[in-house]
């Protein structure tokens, strides 16, 4: 029991979190700010390009942070040794994906309601959007634990991992984009927000086993 | 097990594989070429205009048989890759890797063909409409799935990451098509055409498009079993130099 405590203590600690979470953050930042001064040359508030820059952009950094999962691990013979332990390695995975929401997505969805500004998103529905994010970007984690095992051992395979797992951002992407609009517009379709909440849950319940087969391929 | 059974994993065995696809694929190119000609030349030169669409109907006789192949290459693909996870064959994974650039192909000129439609009947030539939103899904996960591939050499790790990809591919892309489908219900008409409906296109439409999608079918036949010869012997010439690097 002690044993297994710690093994999941040390599968929490990133050696390279904190510069992660600043690097993370500031493209979180830097993307945001780039397209609303881009956008603030139309004149026009618009609402529909500002709630996708915003989960495009949450989706990418998280993303693009996903090296700390495993490479690392990977690469000093930690991995060997969470596989060798007699926790289960899906366990591990969940760990890992938790603390991955925890430095890279939780920081972004706290900065949400500030960045909304410069879009031009009005402070209430800004809070809805926050609401929203928790629900959704659990799943970003998840699903880019897949993308993070795929890539395993191979530095600077960034484009490969944004080819291959971007495109199953879709179903959170384009459900968390339109509830934030309706919400935007003041319509409050529950249906849809359970339906992102069951994409959510069922990425977490699926992606560790996916992913403790792709890093099982990686030992075979 | 009877050793002088047949059964279809004999042709797991690539020599074996690669003797009946010498075998088969003079007849099946003819049967192509023939069952193209037939279709295409029918379709376009000796059907009615259609009453309100004009001639741009005509266009079916290529759009309907590459978006047919279009989804069933990448099925095809997802139970190739089972074999592969499940039985190790080789030929099974190397079929899979040499129909992904012909399902590409095929999406492209879904889309392509339809943009060339839609221009005079929707007014635009492209709209977010569900059913051209799954396209562009799939589009991108034939890219996914090639690039895999394109990127890291071959060799059995790679062709498990690329099997898994497809599946996990094949499950993100129906729950994206659902979510798409969702909110709206599109713009793109229903199927015209299927096997337990009353009403179906009329025949004089009917039957060359039957002849096109046979055409479109034994075309991808032919150029399946093509590169996937190809890859077989790329694969036997990369384990022979590599032996005689050993050496």
């Amino acid at each position: 029991m002690k044993t297994s405590i710690h093994i999941l203590k040390y599968a929490m600690s990133f050696s390279s979190a904190g510069r992660s979470l600043f690097l993370s953050t500031s493209f979180f930042i830097i993307v945001i700010l780039t397209a609303s001064i881009g956008m603030s040359q139309f004149g026009v508030s618009t609402n529909k390009i500002s709630v996708t820059i915003l989960w495009i952009s949450l989706a990418l950094s998280a993303l693009l942070s996903v090296e700390i999962i495993f490479q690392t691990d990977y690469e000093d013979g930690t991995l060997d040794w969470f596989m060798l332990s007699p926790i289960s390695l899906e366990s591990i995975i969940v760990l890992k994906a938790l603390t991955h929401w925890v430095i890279t997505c939780l920081p972004m969805i706290i900065l949400t309601p500030i960045l909304c500004i410069p879009l031009g998103i009005s402070f209430e529905s800004s809070m809805w959007i926050l609401l929203i994010m928790i629900i959704g970007t659990p799943a970003i984690s998840f699903i880019s634990t897949i993308g993070a095992a795929l890539t395993l051992g191979e530095r600077g395979s960034n484009l490969l991992l944004s080819i291959l797992i971007l495109p199953t951002f879709l179903p959170i992407l384009v459900f968390g984009i339109k509830i934030s609009l309706l919400v935007i517009n003041s319509i409050y379709d529950y249906v849809a927000f359970f339906i992102l909440l069951a994409f959510s849950l069922v990425c977490i319940a699926i992606t560790p086993l996916i992913t403790s087969m792709i890093i099982k391929v990686h030992y075979t | 097990m009877n050793k002088n059974s047949r059964s279809i994993w004999e042709l797991a065995n690539p020599k074996r594989f690669v003797s009946i696809a010498n075998w088969i694929v003079p007849f099946l190119t003819i049967f192509t070429i023939l069952c193209m000609t037939i279709g295409i030349f029918w379709g376009v030169f000796f059907t009615p205009d259609d009453y309100r669409q004009g001639s741009s109907v005509k266009i079916i006789y290529i759009h309907v048989p590459s978006a047919f192949l279009a989804v069933n290459i990448y099925i095809m693909m997802i139970v190739t890759s089972i074999i592969w996870l499940i039985r190790r064959h080789h030929v099974s994974l190397l079929a899979a890797k040499a129909a992904a650039p012909i399902g590409l192909t095929m999406t492209l000129v879904t889309i392509l063909t339809g943009a060339i439609w839609g221009k005079p009947i929707w007014g635009t030539y492209w709209a977010w409409d569900p059913r051209l939103t799954s396209f562009a899904i799939l589009l991108m996960f034939y890219i996914g799935y090639i690039s895999i591939w394109s990127t890291m050499e071959y060799n059995e790790k790679v062709g498990d990451l690329s099997a898994l990809i497809c599946i996990i591919g094949s499950i993100f892309a129906l729950l994206s098509r659902y979510a798409v489908l969702f909110w709206d219900q599109g713009l793109h008409q229903g199927a015209s055409m299927s096997l337990d409906k009353e009403e179906n296109i009329s025949n004089v439409f009917y039957l060359p498009l039957l002849f096109c999608l046979l055409g479109f079918f034994s075309l991808f036949l032919t150029i399946l079993l093509i590169r996937t010869r190809t890859e077989i012997r790329i694969r036997r010439t990369n384990s022979l130099m590599r032996t005689k690097l050993e050496k």
